[in-house]
């Protein structure tokens, strides 16, 4: 089995508020990420796709065809875009690192026709990132 | 599927590799210039991984409002600007990846049973994803 990766980036604003929580309790568990008028980051994301390379093109996947893919349903989705207000899939959920890889995943997993989707990383700083992981490759890691 | 959160934090410290069941001789066969009798110094990086369900209210498996001041009081606070063989107790009786790894576990458990903390240490030469693997 051989794995390739594919790194994208985008940029996008967000901020953290839980409706049920009250003003401080927000500031509380939230702090500085709790700020409505929001703020932003440089997003980086990798994307890993599993399998046996074609004998007739000797790939697993074109590398020209992921990049159209990330760029289709990712970046033109939320590049210098506020995740909170503009992105559907996030609709009710707190765009956090894990729950933005994890919309990620599953907004990229039926488009892999060749191979299979293994790993979406994203970083939403150097010192930070989220990773989900096919399941049956999980415990492997 | 899967998912996890990494955090990755930083300390810097000497060190030196020697061993007193060894002779001279085969400390430095061994270790070669890490077993240079001054020490010497490395950036490290320690990755903190967390595994388990995403929280519903705040959308994570783990606040770094709560992780990163554990990680800075249990490991950075012991290990920045020290000189490891001397200055942290845990060095005489244990190894250096031991130390760390048994650290987040012991201070996460309130954290929720069905979340598992994983530690890596590099040093920024060597990969950190060879050395999770």
């Amino acid at each position: 089995m051989i794995r390739i990766t594919r790194k994208v980036e985008f940029s996008a604003a967000h901020f953290y508020r839980n409706p049920k929580f009250s003003v401080e309790e927000n500031k509380r568990v939230f702090g500085k990420c709790s700020n409505t008028h929001g703020h932003g980051h440089n997003y980086t994301l990798e994307v890993t796709i599993a399998g046996e390379p074609d004998p007739a093109t000797g790939m697993v996947l074109d590398l020209k065809e992921l990049k159209d893919i990330l760029q289709r349903e990712v970046v033109e989705r939320m590049d210098h875009r506020h995740l909170n207000h503009e992105v559907p899939e996030l609709a009710g959920k707190i765009p956090t690192c894990e729950n933005v890889a994890a919309v990620i995943w599953n907004l990229l997993e039926p488009k892999i026709v060749r191979g299979k989707l293994d790993r979406v990383r994203l970083y939403e700083s150097e010192d930070l990132f989220a990773d989900c992981t096919a399941e049956e490759n999980g415990l492997k890691r | 599927m899967r998912i996890s959160l990494t955090r990755r934090y930083h300390f810097a410290a000497s060190h030196r590799l020697h061993s007193p069941a060894l002779s001279m001789a085969e400390n430095e066969r061994i270790y070669g210039k890490c077993n240079s009798p001054y020490g010497h110094g490395h950036n490290y990086a320690v990755e903190v991984t967390i595994t388990g369900p995403i929280d519903p209210d705040t959308g994570m498996i783990a606040n770094l409002r709560d992780l990163d001041p554990f990680v800075q009081g249990e490991v950075i606070e012991a290990f920045d600007y020290k000189y490891l063989n001397e200055d942290v107790p845990e060095f005489q009786a244990a190894k250096f990846t031991g130390v760390l790894r048994s650290s987040p576990q012991r201070g996460l458990s309130g954290c929720g049973s069905k979340r598992r903390a994983k530690t890596v240490l590099n040093t920024p030469e060597s990969s950190p994803y060879e050395k999770r693997r």
